[in-house]
């Protein structure tokens, strides 16, 4: 799945539906594109942490891929880097 | 555009206290980053400090059902953007706010305490002030030299 724009308070909540949805349809591994993403807010990012954990728990996988500068270095300065993916670097 | 030596732009608008109003914010800012052409880079960071102090005051600064005024003001010099949030909640300086360990293992991190320590990252200086009843955040961004 891939996240564009601006992942605000609103856009984590939807974050959520979709990986919920991914997971209840027995997803192994999600993996979240933000390589269009412009920013993320400490809900989306608590989002990401959240389900990294419980699929991480059962075994399963979810990561993110390609994500934009911006998003990069957001994850980077809350200390989230092991959130993406090894070997995708930031885009752009 | 980018802004003349000692222009300045200024820019107001009032919130009420709901979550929804949120996207006001982020449109006030778009329409400065706009006249005053700021660096995509400054205004991202800007977006998120303002989401996550937004987030803050809306979700934890008032009681139920308690409606609340918040004011923000941008105010875009040559050298610097200057964000004030002046809101009428209950007195709160995120100033205060513990530092977070961001070395700790992905597995035990908590959960909380984020937004304070993404605003302290994104903005080059933070004030607060209780003034007059009111809860007064001020974050400064510093432009690049054109």
């Amino acid at each position: 799945m891939s996240v564009t724009g601006r992942i605000d308070g609103a856009a984590a909540n939807a974050l959520e539906v979709e990986i919920l949805a991914a997971s209840r349809a027995g997803a192994r591994e999600i993996f979240i594109n933000l390589s269009q993403a412009e920013w993320i807010c400490s809900a989306g990012i608590r989002v990401l942490l959240q389900y990294f954990r419980q699929m991480k728990g059962n075994g399963k996988k979810l990561l993110v891929t390609r994500p934009s500068a911006e998003i990069s270095s957001i994850l980077e300065m809350t200390g989230f880097k092991n959130l993406i993916v090894e070997g995708s670097p930031p885009q752009g | 555009m980018r802004l003349r030596p000692g222009r300045m732009d200024r820019l107001e608008i009032i919130l009420a206290n709901q979550r929804t109003e949120i996207a006001k914010a982020h449109q006030l800012l778009d329409e400065l980053a706009l006249q005053v052409g700021l660096p995509p880079k400054t205004c991202a960071d800007l977006h998120v400090a303002l989401e996550e102090h937004l987030t803050n005051v809306i979700n934890y600064g008032y009681s139920p059902g308690q409606a609340g005024r918040i004011a923000l003001r941008l105010d875009a010099s040559p050298e610097a953007l200057r964000v004030e949030i002046e809101d009428d909640a209950r007195p709160f300086n995120p100033l205060l706010a513990p530092p977070v360990d961001v070395h700790q293992p992905l597995e035990e991190r908590p959960i909380g305490g984020l937004g304070i320590h993404l605003i302290r990252k994104l903005t080059d200086a933070l004030h607060y002030e209780y003034r007059s009843g009111h809860n007064v955040l001020t974050l400064i961004k510093r432009l690049p030299a054109p």
